[in-house]
């Protein structure tokens, strides 16, 4: 298992059904599960962008926001909570997007261990840590949203 | 007379009974403070009951889960114009939910989950619209989802199991039933 570095920054697409654009928020539980996929920003905001909108939009699916965060800020997260998650950030190159990754929680420091789910509490503070992008039909952004927290 | 007649494939009812079930889950008892939402209710039990006894009295076999599905799904679509109808604020967003398939994120990301639509829609009934920021998600198990800003507690988020609400907040995380979660919207109006 490959983990990318702490001071990289990842975004995450947002569509339906999380992403409700009336209200210009994204579901709490946008990062319950124990493999959620990401995408590194390396190349520019751009580029990040147009890999989300290749990997996800299939004819259904348009992506209407992008989430990022960094690598940093997600494991500090991870530390704050009474039952501490040790998130690591795993590189998951993909045919569609050699910059796709994973973020993964484990129950250990030594990250042997990987919890089966994170907590809706943790699932939370992540989503309020994220900088938030809404994009156009092109992917282009139109607005930009800080983080609350 | 009892048929193999289920979404889980391990239980045994009648299709009269099956109804009684589905409807009980999708929330037809509660419809009655609602004139429309009764009506429409009561309509499209007639309706699935004429189904049913069509498709028993021409001969389908009525184990084949694709039939039992396809009646689920219709009954999906106008329990949420139900609500749409109700609510028309809230039309486009529910309509857009209803269209996400299963596999949306993941191969194991499933699209909306009946059990929760009948919660969900047994509590907006009775709560109404409380707040101008109600926002509306699935999560990967289909649940109903929703986020709206509390004077009190800031952002609340409600997620809609099977007749139970998880209600959470920055200092709040805890289950209420259906009439608690009602009463918690609106004291905090």
């Amino acid at each position: 298992m490959k983990f990318i570095s702490d001071d990289e920054t990842v975004g995450r697409a947002l569509f339906v059904p999380d992403w409700d654009p009336g209200v210009k928020r994204l579901t709490p539980s946008a990062f319950k599960r124990c493999d959620t996929s990401v995408t590194r920003l390396l190349d520019g905001e751009q580029t990040l962008i147009n890999y989300l909108k290749n990997d996800v939009e299939n004819g259904k699916a348009v992506v209407q926001a992008v989430g990022v965060i960094s690598v940093s800020k997600i494991k500090a997260i991870g530390l704050i909570t009474d039952n501490k998650i040790h998130f690591g950030v795993k590189e998951s190159i993909t045919l569609k997007n050699p910059h796709h990754a994973e973020i993964i929680p484990f129950s250990d420091e030594q990250k042997t261990n990987i919890k089966s789910s994170v907590s809706k509490g943790v699932s939370r503070k992540l989503v309020d840590a994220l900088n938030l992008w809404i994009v156009d039909t092109a992917g282009l952004i139109t607005e930009r949203i800080e983080p609350k927290s | 007379m009892e048929y193999a007649f289920s979404s889980s494939g391990d239980s045994f009812f009648s299709p009269s009974s099956t109804l009684l079930v589905e409807t009980s889950i999708l929330g037809i008892d509660d419809c009655c403070g609602v004139e429309y939402g009764s009506a429409t209710a009561e309509l499209q039990y007639a309706y699935l009951s004429s189904r049913l006894e069509k498709t028993y009295y021409s001969g389908v076999e009525l184990d084949d889960l694709a039939v039992f599905d396809n009646l689920l799904i219709d009954v999906k679509e106008l329990y949420l114009q139900i609500l749409i109808d109700v609510f028309p604020k809230l039309g486009h967003r529910l309509s857009a939910l209803a269209k996400v398939e299963d596999g949306w994120d993941g191969h194991d990301a499933n699209s909306m989950s009946f059990e929760s639509l009948g919660t969900f829609k047994r509590f907006l009934l009775k709560a109404d619209l409380f707040a101008d920021d109600i926002g509306i998600y699935l999560d990967h198990n289909g649940s109903f989802i929703i986020s709206y800003t509390d004077p009190m507690h800031g952002l609340v988020d409600m997620t809609f199991n099977n007749q139970v609400i998880e209600v959470c907040a920055d200092e709040l995380e805890m289950d209420m039933s259906i009439a608690d979660a009602v009463a918690f919207v609106k004291t905090k109006r």
